[in-house]
């Protein structure tokens, strides 16, 4: 191994440093921009994105609530009213709430944990251009007046091809699954970041908080995004290609979309909030001042909340008809899940009446949040007992209190958000009174418009209706709503017009202007593209407390990595949970290639809507050849030994490491695939026990040849994958070269094994059985084929001189790969040819 | 302690979480073999004067509360023995008690209530 041994000189001055640093991690002005993978630039896309899909969710509702306001008003006609009640609920659930978050976590992640950037920077990038063009397909399609209209969680029948002939319900499935891309990548970039990408010396128990909110929400993404994601493909498939998983009268069951969109969707309500706790979590001690209370038991009460958050999704069916026993498992856990939230609740009130707070314009927000956000939690135990739900079931109490959880639960604390950071975006302070003011119309015009509506709801009226007489007496109910969310309305256009006067003719802040504790202050404002001049070392939970002179001491180059080493962008990688320097990770520059494949994706989503196959083919193999373009700048030619980080210490690179940040995304990666799978698996075990009209008319015919050759071609690829990465065999050029090309003969015969399988299919429009068969085995198919691929990259990667006993990254990646294929073959060949025997 | 006996990354972190990962597999099976359970009509076969499903959903239940006590003891000689940072082990400890009540209320309602209707 060749040892670098050459230690990057230091720059003379701080000024010096900067700019050093400044020319290889800044993004120039004009068109460059759109190359821009740097976290704070694409952070603040997010955001801004966000806020302005937040802009329309609001206007939409402005339209709901003017049609309201009055018995049968004649402002919208029903068929305009379906589009915007769906596009609200659409809009601020898949393109302002998780997009925002995506956006904060992008932003300070990086800040908080003493870090350069993201773990993947070009993800970042490409997963905001997918939410852009997926989040404009929706709002184009609202434009154009044929926007989804079947509600914001698209239940079959009604999002069935019979009842909803038109592109409407195509719109929501291809945009909000091309959005989810950008979520599921962020999810994976997030995780890998807070576990590797911290501060030297910052070990678990010394991360912010705020870090483990975003981990574990993360994590809930990871595996409470596939479900949907599998159901949105399979009522995509059903609507394009007649493959009846939904449809009862072929052995289809719409309860299968109910339990897939839940699976999700309860999760995703956690997902929401979670973000905003963390929020809460770092605001609320800066102007208690002191420390939080009761640390441990914050990182013990999220991590359980998590869990317990996908214990409810039936709590959304219990009025379909399931069984008494089956509502008492998701009422219980409906009820347990309020208890990690009150130690929350409890450790912020703790904090609050063992502090001196200050009533700031965030700690204004703050209280607002515990008064609106514990109001609907209370109501949520509400209907968590099966009785009271069957009564208020699709009524305005349950608009109300989802408002109250989710407005209260997210809005209210990213207000206090962007009040307590706009000084670390801008550079400039705010102003108090202004905030005081929109905080007043923003809270009382909620509590007007939402506290109302429980009544509405308690005396009948349903949801999502257009209009109604005047015999109900729901008149001035909805009168009174309607006047407070104008009032809302308002409040939200003078925090619009704050922000904006701020950022234009704010006064210039000093650094750190609420005496914060946290790492993200310890920079300059607004944040330079490389953060920290020098990466700090942690030595507790609140560093600039500890340490009130480190933000001097990182910008003068006293800490790690004071310098740039052959124009590289570089930051550090620490174990797990001790926070030890485990590695040297290089970051890729800006470049392009992230759009390129966004706009290649987008050829797909648009052809796939649009029923152009050959098109969206074309899409999808341009967005493969894309990503493999981007590894052309990743990786090391040459073994580079441990290289010096300053103060004395030295890391090996990341291609040399043992656990390297993308070793953990494939990990992660293949966890979500496996619960894609485990969904798609679950519909066809479901459709078989609950679904009507089973059996199926005809069963699978059994091919022993094919069983035979697809069984040895995955359990070939897994084990030739797996003796391609041993150190003998990878030693020699020639010999890990042929053991690849066997990692890829092994697939294509699995593929072979499958596809002769796929022929024995009876016609998979006639019933939901060969329909889930068929979407099984493609699925395992898939996986083969994406295998081919793997191994061949291994093979040019290795040609290419990427490849060495130290650098063994890309095909240890690419052993993961063939190994998750053959479990998924092997699942996937024992259900379709398993399950028949069982069940009949 | 020697360093071998340690519980090093990324177990530690399992756990952390496996406490819940328990109660998320009791979660699973008392749903599912509930509803294969009622599929099959195992409620109307009596074994040991009760029906086989709240028999074998009884087993379920306790199984994996038993899973729960074993990890816990486990977690607490952990913890005791120092094998692995002090808050990991906190934390992982009372996760698996939170997860353990967790368990035990879900499965409450077992013995009392009706299975498939």
């Amino acid at each position: 191994m060749q040892q670098m041994s050459d230690q990057p000189s230091a720059p003379a001055s701080a000024v010096a440093l900067h700019k050093q640093l400044e020319a290889v991690w800044g993004t120039p002005p004009g068109l460059g921009r759109l190359a821009s993978v740097n976290h704070t630039i694409v952070g603040r896309r997010f955001i801004v994105t966000a806020f302005v899909f937040f802009a329309i969710g609001g206007l939409l509702a402005m339209l709901i609530r003017t049609q309201l306001a009055t018995p049968r008003s004649a402002f919208l006609g029903p068929e305009i009213y379906n589009q915007i009640f769906t596009m609200h609920g659409t809009v601020m659930m898949f393109l302002f709430a998780i997009p925002m978050f995506e956006g904060l976590a992008f932003y300070l992640l990086p800040k908080l944990l003493g870090a350069r950037d993201m773990a993947f920077p070009r993800m970042s990038a490409y997963g905001y251009w997918c939410y852009l063009f997926g989040g404009s397909i929706l709002v184009v399609g609202l434009a154009l007046g044929v926007a989804p209209d079947g509600g914001w969680f698209m239940y079959t029948p009604l999002s069935s091809k019979t009842y909803t002939p038109g592109i409407n319900a195509d719109l929501w499935l291809i945009g909000v699954t091309f959005v989810e891309i950008s979520a599921l990548s962020a999810a994976v970039e997030i995780i890998v970041t807070v576990l590797k990408l911290r501060a030297p010396g910052m070990s678990l128990d010394k991360m912010p908080l705020l870090a483990w909110y975003l981990l574990v929400t993360a994590f809930m993404m990871l595996f409470g995004f596939p479900p949907l994601i599998v159901g949105s493909i399979l009522l995509e498939v059903e609507r394009a290609f007649g493959l009846p998983f939904f449809d009862p009268t072929r052995g289809g069951d719409p309860l299968l979309w109910q339990h897939l969109f839940w699976l999700f969707g309860h999760p995703e309500v956690y997902i929401i909030f979670l973000p905003a706790a963390g929020m809460v979590t770092t605001i609320l001690p800066v102007f208690a001042g002191r420390e939080i209370i009761g640390y441990t038991w914050i990182v013990v009460s999220i991590v359980a909340l998590a869990f317990l958050s996908f214990g409810l999704w039936v709590h959304h069916m219990f009025t379909v008809g399931i069984p008494h026993l089956a509502l008492a498992f998701f009422s219980s856990a409906s009820t347990a899940v309020a208890v990690p939230t009150a130690v929350q609740i409890f450790a912020w009130l703790g904090t609050l009446a063992a502090g001196r707070p200050r009533l700031t314009v965030p700690m204004l927000f703050l209280l607002g949040f515990f008064f609106v956000f514990v109001a609907g939690g209370l109501t949520g135990v509400m209907l968590a007992i099966v009785p009271f739900d069957w009564q208020v079931h699709d009524t305005h109490f349950v608009v109300a209190h989802l408002h109250y959880v989710l407005v209260g639960g997210f809005v209210f604390p990213m207000m206090a958000a962007a009040y307590y950071w706009l000084p670390h975006f801008t550079g400039r302070s705010t102003r108090h009174g202004f905030g005081v003011t929109v905080f007043w119309l923003i809270f009382a015009g909620f509590n007007l418009t939402f506290l109302v509506m429980h009544w509405t709801g308690l005396v009948g009226m349903p949801r999502r209706v257009y209009t109604y007489g005047t015999e109900t007496g729901w008149e001035w109910l909805n009168l009174i709503s309607s006047f407070g969310s104008f009032l809302m309305a308002i409040g939200f256009a003078l925090f619009a017009i704050d922000v904006l006067m701020q950022w234009r003719y704010g006064r210039r802040t000093r650094r750190n202007p609420w005496r914060a504790e946290t790492l993200e202050w310890a920079m300059a404002v607004p944040a330079p593209s490389y953060n920290f001049a020098s990466l700090p070392a942690v030595s507790s939970r609140a560093p600039l407390a500890t340490e009130p002179q480190l933000p001097a001491h990182l910008a003068a180059g006293r800490g790690y990595l004071p310098f740039v080493r052959d124009g590289r962008m570089e930051t550090l990688a620490v174990g797990l949970v001790t926070g030890q320097i485990e590695q040297v990770v290089r970051l890729p520059n800006r470049t392009l290639l992230p759009l390129i494949t966004a706009i290649a994706t987008g050829v797909f989503f648009v052809s796939v809507l649009f029923k152009l196959y050959v098109p969206a083919l074309v899409g999808a193999a341009a967005t493969l050849a894309m990503f493999l373009l981007w590894t052309r700048t990743t990786g090391d030619l040459q073994d580079r030994g441990a290289m010096p980080i300053g103060r004395g210490e030295s890391a090996a690179p990341h291609t040399e490491a043992m656990a390297p940040p993308a070793l953990w995304a494939m990990a992660l990666t293949l966890a979500a695939d496996a619960t894609a799978f485990a969904s798609l698996a679950f519909g066809l075990v479901f459709l078989w026990v609950v679904a009507p009209n089973w059996p199926p008319p005809a069963l699978l015919a059994v091919d022993p040849a094919a069983t035979v050759v697809a069984v040895v071609g995955f359990v070939g690829a897994a084990l030739v994958g797996r003796i391609s990465v041993r150190p003998a065999v990878i030693a020699v050029p020639r010999l890990r070269d042929r053991v690849l090309i066997g990692v890829a003969a092994a697939h294509v015969a699995a593929l072979a094994g499958l596809g002769t399988t796929m022929l024995e299919v009876p016609d998979p429009t006639r019933h939901a059985y060969p329909a889930a068969t068929m979407m099984v085995l493609l699925y395992a198919a898939f996986h083969a084929a994406l295998g081919i691929v793997f191994a061949l990259y291994g093979v040019w990667r290795s040609r290419a001189g990427f490849v060495s006993p130290a650098r063994s990254l890309d095909l240890r990646i690419g052993a993961m790969w063939h190994a998750a294929t053959a479990a998924i073959g092997a699942v996937s060949l024992l259900l379709v040819h398993g399950l028949p025997v069982v069940m009949t | 302690m020697t360093q071998a006996a340690r519980i090093t990354p990324p177990r530690a972190l399992l756990l952390l979480v496996a406490g819940f990962v328990v109660w998320s597999s009791a979660f699973v099976w008392l749903y599912g073999g509930l509803s294969v359970g009622c599929a099959f009509g195992w409620d109307r076969i009596t074994l040991a004067g009760t029906s086989a499903l709240r028999l074998g959903l009884l087993l379920i239940w306790l199984v994996h509360v038993a899973a729960l006590g074993w990890l816990l003891a486990y977690s607490r000689a952990v913890r005791q023995a120092g094998r692995s940072p002090p808050f990991v082990t906190t934390a992982a400890t009372a996760l698996t008690v939170v997860a353990l009540i967790a368990t035990v209320w879900t499965g409450l309602a077992i013995p009392a209530t009706t299975l498939c209707i």
